[in-house]
């Protein structure tokens, strides 16, 4: 954070998010034998699903099968390089990383669907009390029992 | 997302989240996240850098091991990858000067059309174009609609949707898209920064992007206004 712009950081600190007291805990099962699904907040999504739009709380089921060719980005913001992702989606999305640490025996397998949110959200409140309710009942219904988190 | 990894979390389902500002996380308090120095846009590491992106998950998922949380534990900062990235943001239009671009628009979106197919596609095989729903080989025609927006002349999109700040959004992300990948096609090892001094300060788009922002800026729509906002600045 110290090496990003002071415009940028004033308003990422300034923003108001909610300030938690205590943190819900639940107990993870040995990596090797669990189910994985990826959770971000890239705004990436199948090329002919709906692209998100500004401010977007509703989410995209993406096949954990899918390639980096079968995903577009339509993140709103101007604040950060998309070359990268444009290069290798899995500097913000790591499909191909998790399917290989499946292949070589660290993950236990792949649920059958990753999500994805859209980033840069000034209010979390929708994605907070309902659309990331969705996509955690979702999960529970597909026995994911580990979620990889990752923003943009 | 750490709103999200704690709404997984209440439902049974153990998280662990990779985050890029410090201060959220500690205000939020997910159950485990990895704090990772990076620029936004690489929370997992640089591009084809494999073992790197391998080292960042397989140390947020070391975090699984705790027994209790929340845990919040520092990505070394030594390793930060920022050789060939931007330190912070992107370069912004407003902050490079316009050499002028020495093609108009259209003949410039050719000739990127040409690296793009002949340097591009053979090697990677896939693109980042497609938000527009407008085809590679019709982006001449993107181009004219844009030109006509600009000049006041709004027409239905070309995709067959009816959200006419969204099209034309989704247009400037795809040529966005063409140019970038045009550019790392025939410049592979160049920095970020120059990639940005080279896109607003050389090109035609460069030049017209700020022009469509300026006047989609100018709209009495809000939406567009908000659209304008994620075109140039």
């Amino acid at each position: 954070m110290d090496r990003v712009p002071q415009l940028t950081r004033n308003l990422l600190l300034t923003r108001a998010v909610e300030v938690n007291q205590s943190t819900p805990w639940a107990s993870a099962p040995v990596l090797a034998e669990a189910t994985v699904a990826l959770v971000t907040s890239a705004g990436v999504h199948r090329r002919d699903d709906h692209p998100f739009v500004v401010n977007d709380a509703s989410y995209r089921v993406i096949a954990s099968s899918a390639e980096a060719g079968d995903l577009l980005q339509s993140h709103s913001s101007l604040g950060f390089d998309r070359t990268a992702a444009i290069a290798d989606i899995n500097v913000t999305v790591p499909i191909d990383r998790l399917r290989e640490m499946v292949a070589d025996g660290t993950i236990g397998a792949l649920g059958p669907h990753h999500y994805s949110f859209m980033g840069a959200q000034r209010d979390v409140a929708e994605i907070r009390d309902s659309t990331s309710i969705e996509v955690a009942e979702r999960l529970c219904d597909e026995r994911v029992d580990i979620a990889l988190l990752t923003p943009t | 997302v750490s709103v999200i990894a704690r709404n997984l979390e209440a439902r049974g389902i153990a998280t662990v989240m990779l985050a890029l500002v410090r201060e959220h996380v500690v205000a939020i308090k997910p159950p485990r996240a990895l704090y990772v120095p990076f620029p936004f846009g690489l929370a997992v590491g640089r591009p084809g850098r494999v073992e790197e992106q391998r080292a960042v998950l397989r140390r947020a998922f070391s975090l699984l091991d705790a027994s209790s949380g929340p845990v919040l534990d520092d990505y070394p900062d030594d390793e930060h990858p920022d050789d060939e990235h931007s330190d912070g943001s992107p370069l912004q239009a407003s902050m490079v000067h316009s050499n002028g671009p020495s093609i108009d628009l259209a003949t410039e979106v050719t000739l990127m059309r040409r690296y793009w197919e002949e340097q591009w596609m053979p090697v990677h095989g896939r693109t980042a174009i497609g938000l527009s729903g407008v085809a590679v080989p019709r982006l001449r025609a993107v181009v004219r609609y844009l030109e006509n927006y600009v000049e006041g002349k709004v027409a239905a999109p070309l995709d067959g949707r009816d959200d006419v700040a969204l099209f034309v959004r989704h247009c400037v992300d795809d040529l966005r898209s063409l140019y970038t990948e045009a550019r790392l096609a025939s410049h592979p090892a160049e920095h970020t920064d120059d990639r940005a001094r080279w896109l607003w300060g050389d090109t035609a788009l460069g030049q017209f992007l700020p022009m469509l922002s300026a006047h989609m800026a100018s709209s009495t729509d809000g939406d567009t206004r908000a659209v304008a906002y994620g075109i140039a600045r």
